[in-house]
C-alpha cells in the first residue's frame, strides 16, 4: 500500500494532471445529470400540474377513448380511499370535455376543464399567467377563463359573454353562457388557444349533471412518490368502474420526450467516461512502462506476479478514489450553485420554452439524488479498475531478465 | 556441502534465423561457503550463467540443482519462491526502488516473506550497521552515492539470509576505489556470516579478491582456479 502511494506520486504534475482529468469529468457529469434531472422534473411537475395529476382517476375506458358521457359517480368513495395514502398533497375533482365557444363575432373549438376554484393545485395553473380580470371564485357558476389567443379570435374582453356549446352525459346537444372572467397568457399554443377554465359548479349546468365528475386529479409530494402510492390506490379502488393513471400514461408524449432526453445524457455521459477511462490508461500504462526494468528487478528478488498486478490496481483503484474526492467536490460545488442559483438560459430561449406540450422554465435547477451519483460513482470507479487492468496484466506478464536488460 | 550443481548447462538465444550459443557445455559446482568469481570479456557468457543458475532464466538444455533440487523443472511460482528465500541478488546498476528509503529497499525482500515488524526492523538495522550505512536509514536512492546504494543492494540481498547470492557485474559502476571497497565488505560478509557468493566480472582487481576464479570463453570454462592454485594447472579448454 505504502509503496503504490509512492509510486502514485513519483510523477506528480503528471498524476495531478490525470485526476484533474477525471475529477472534472466526474464533476461534468454530476452538473449534466443534475441539471438534466433538474429539468425533467421541472417539466414532469409543469406538465402534471398542466394535465391531470400524479395519479389520474378517470372513468373506466376514458384515456383510449374520451367522451363527455362517461362519468365518475362516485367520487366521495375516491376522496375517501385517498385518505391517508403517504405524500398525497391534494386531490381535484374535475369535469373535462370537448365543445364550441361562441362569441358574437367567432367561433371555436375547445377542450374544457371545470375544477373547484378554491383548489390550490389547479389554480396554480393559470392564475399567475392572468393578463387580464380574475381568477374564477367559489360559487360562482358563470365565469370563463380563456386564453389570450382564444380571445382574439372571439373579439371578446373580460366581461364579454361567450356560448359553450357541447355534449351532455346523455349525448344530446347542450349549451349553456358564461361571462369571460379572465384572460391568460401561458405561452403555450394549445393552453392559449384551444383551453377553457370553468367551475365545476357551472360545468354540471352546461353538462345537465347533478353530481358526478369525469377525472380525479391526485398531486403527490413529488414525482418519486408515483410508484409507492399508484399501487395502494389501486387496490383500494379496485372495485370501481375506474382506471387508476400515473402520469407516465396520460402524459406519454412528456415521457417520450425525458426518456429521449435521458438517452442523449447517457451518450453525453458515456463520451466522459471514455475520456476518463483513456486519461487513465495513459497515465498507468506510461507509469508501467517507465518502471519496467524496476518491475523487472522486483520480480528477480521473489516478488510474485500476483503481488506485482495487485500493486498496479491498487495504484489505480487510489488514483480514482483521489480523483473522484476532487472531482466529486467539483461536482458537488457546481450543483449546489446550480440548484440554488439555477442555469439562466433566458437570452438563449424564446420568451416562453415550451415543450411536450408544457411550459418549460428557461432557469434550469440542479437536482441530484443520491442514487443518480452512487451509480455514477460505482460506473467511474469500475471504469478506473477494468482501465487498470491491462497495464497491470501487462506488468505481471513481464520476463524479468528482459525487463532488467532490455529497458 | 555443495550448493549449486550445474550440468551440461546449454543456452542458445534465437533471433529471427539466428541462434547465438550463449553457454554450451557448462558443468560446475559450487561449495557452501565459497566466494567464487566468473570472469570472461564480454559475450563471453557470465551473466547468462547467474540467470540461469539464479532460475531468471531457463537453459535450453542441462540441469542447475540447488540445494539438490533441479530448478530447471520448476513453474514460475515455485522459482519466484526460491529467489525469495535462497537467492540474494546484486546487479549491476543498483537498481534499487527510487520511492522507498535504503531501510524499506533492505526490508522489501522481508516484508515479502511477511517477517513481523519487531523482528524485521532489528534484522534490517543490524544489515545496515554491517554495511556501514548506519545513519542513512531514511536515505532515497538519488541521496545517496553509487557506492552506498550498491551497499544497500548487498544489504537487501542478504536480508533473507539466502544461501547464495549472485552478483552481476556489482562493481561495473562505481570508481576502483569504491568497488574494492564493495568486494572487500562482501568477503567479510562471506567470513562472517558464511554466505556462498559468485560474482560475475571482468575488473581484474576484483578477480585477485577472489579465493576462486572461473574463466568463461565463448559460452565455455576455460579455466577454474582457486587460490593458490596456477591457471596452467586447471585449465579445462579443450
Amino acid at each position: 500500500m505504502k509503496l503504490a502511494w509512492r509510486n502514485l506520486w513519483r510523477n506528480v504534475r503528471r498524476t495531478l494532471i490525470t485526476m484533474v482529468a477525471i475529477g472534472l469529468g466526474l464533476a461534468l457529469a454530476m452538473i449534466s445529470i443534475g441539471l438534466g434531472d433538474g429539468g425533467h422534473e421541472q417539466m414532469i411537475e409543469s406538465g402534471v400540474r398542466m394535465g391531470a395529476g400524479h395519479i389520474t382517476v378517470q372513468p373506466l375506458g376514458y384515456q383510449k377513448n374520451p367522451s363527455n358521457d362517461k362519468i365518475i359517480t362516485d367520487d366521495a368513495l375516491i376522496m375517501e380511499a385517498l385518505k391517508d395514502i403517504p405524500h398525497v398533497r391534494e386531490a381535484s375533482l374535475r369535469i373535462v370535455g370537448k365543445g364550441l365557444i361562441s362569441s358574437a363575432a367567432n367561433s371555436s373549438g375547445i377542450a374544457f376543464r371545470a375544477v373547484d376554484p378554491g383548489k390550490v393545485g389547479d389554480k396554480s395553473l393559470l392564475a399567475p399567467h392572468l393578463i387580464s380580470g380574475d381568477y374564477l371564485a367559489a360559487g360562482e357558476a358563470g365565469g370563463i377563463l380563456i386564453g389570450e389567443k382564444l380571445a382574439q379570435k372571439l373579439k371578446v374582453s373580460v366581461g364579454k359573454k361567450v356560448v359553450l356549446m357541447g355534449q351532455d352525459a346523455s349525448r344530446e346537444v347542450s349549451s349553456a353562457l358564461f361571462r369571460v372572467k379572465g384572460i391568460y397568457k401561458t405561452g403555450v399554443s394549445d393552453l392559449d388557444g384551444y383551453f377553457c377554465l370553468i367551475s365545476l359548479e357551472g360545468a354540471r349546468q352546461f353538462l345537465g349533471l347533478e353530481q358526478g365528475i369525469t377525472q380525479v386529479a391526485v398531486y403527490l409530494d413529488s414525482q418519486f412518490e408515483v410508484e409507492k402510492a399508484l399501487p395502494i390506490l389501486r387496490s383500494r379502488l379496485g372495485s370501481l368502474p375506474v382506471e387508476v393513471l400515473p402520469w407516465q400514461e396520460v402524459m406519454p408524449d412528456l415521457l417520450r420526450f425525458v426518456q429521449l432526453d435521458d438517452a442523449g445524457n447517457y451518450f453525453f455521459l458515456g463520451i466522459i467516461l471514455v475520456i476518463v477511462a483513456l486519461g487513465i490508461l495513459n497515465t498507468i500504462l506510461m507509469s508501467v512502462l517507465e518502471r519496467t526494468r524496476e518491475f523487472g528487478m522486483m520480480l528477480a528478488l521473489g516478488l510474485s506476479p500476483r503481488f506485482l498486478f495487485l500493486m498496479i490496481i491498487f495504484e489505480t483503484t487510489l488514483l480514482a478514489l483521489l480523483s473522484m474526492v476532487l472531482g466529486g467536490g467539483l461536482g458537488f460545488g457546481g450543483h449546489h450553485y446550480f440548484a440554488t442559483v439555477g442555469l439562466d438560459l433566458t437570452g438563449l430561449t424564446p420568451e416562453r420554452l415550451t415543450l411536450a406540450g408544457t411550459i418549460i422554465s428557461p432557469i434550469l435547477y440542479s437536482h441530484l439524488r443520491l442514487m443518480r451519483i452512487v451509480g455514477l460513482l460505482i460506473i467511474i470507479f469500475l471504469v478506473t479498475l477494468i482501465t487498470g487492468l491491462y497495464p497491470a496484466v501487462k506488468a505481471s506478464r513481464l520476463s524479468p531478465i528482459k525487463a532488467i536488460y532490455q529497458y | 556441502m555443495e550448493i549449486v550443481k550445474v550440468e551440461n548447462l546449454r543456452k542458445i538465444y534465437r533471433q529471427d534465423d539466428l541462434e547465438i550459443q550463449a553457454l554450451s557445455g557448462i558443468n560446475l559446482s559450487l561449495e557452501s561457503g565459497e566466494f567464487t568469481v566468473v570472469a570472461g570479456p564480454s559475450g563471453s557468457g557470465k551473466s547468462t550463467l547467474l540467470h540461469l543458475i539464479g532460475g531468471l532464466d531457463r537453459p535450453t538444455e542441462g540441469r542447475i540443482l540447488l540445494g539438490g533440487e533441479d530448478i530447471t523443472r520448476l513453474g514460475k511460482g515455485r522459482l519466484s519462491q526460491l529467489r525469495l528465500s535462497k537467492i540474494g541478488f546484486i546487479f549491476q546498476s543498483y537498481n534499487l526502488i527510487p520511492v522507498l528509503t535504503a531501510y524499506e529497499n533492505a526490508e522489501f525482500i522481508l516484508l515479502l516473506q511477511g517477517m513481523p515488524y519487531q523482528k524485521r526492523r532489528q534484522h534490517v538495522m543490524e544489515l545496515l550497521e554491517e554495511v556501514g550505512l548506519k545513519g542513512l536509514e531514511s536515505r532515497r536512492p538519488y541521496e545517496m552515492s553509487g557506492g552506498q546504494q550498491q551497499r544497500v543492494a548487498v544489504a537487501r540481498a542478504l536480508a533473507s539470509n539466502p544461501d547464495l547470492v549472485l552478483a552481476d557485474e556489482p562493481t561495473a559502476n562505481l570508481d576502483s576505489k569504491t568497488g574494492l571497497a564493495l568486494i572487500d565488505m562482501m568477503l567479510d560478509m562471506n567470513k562472517t556470516r558464511g554466505v556462498t557468493f559468485l560474482i560475475s566480472t571482468h575488473d581484474t582487481r576484483v578477480m585477485d579478491k577472489a579465493r576462486r576464479v572461473i574463466l568463461l570463453k565463448d559460452g565455455q570454462i576455460s579455466s577454474d582456479v582457486r587460490v593458490g592454485e596456477s591457471l596452467a594447472q586447471n585449465n579445462t579448454s579443450p
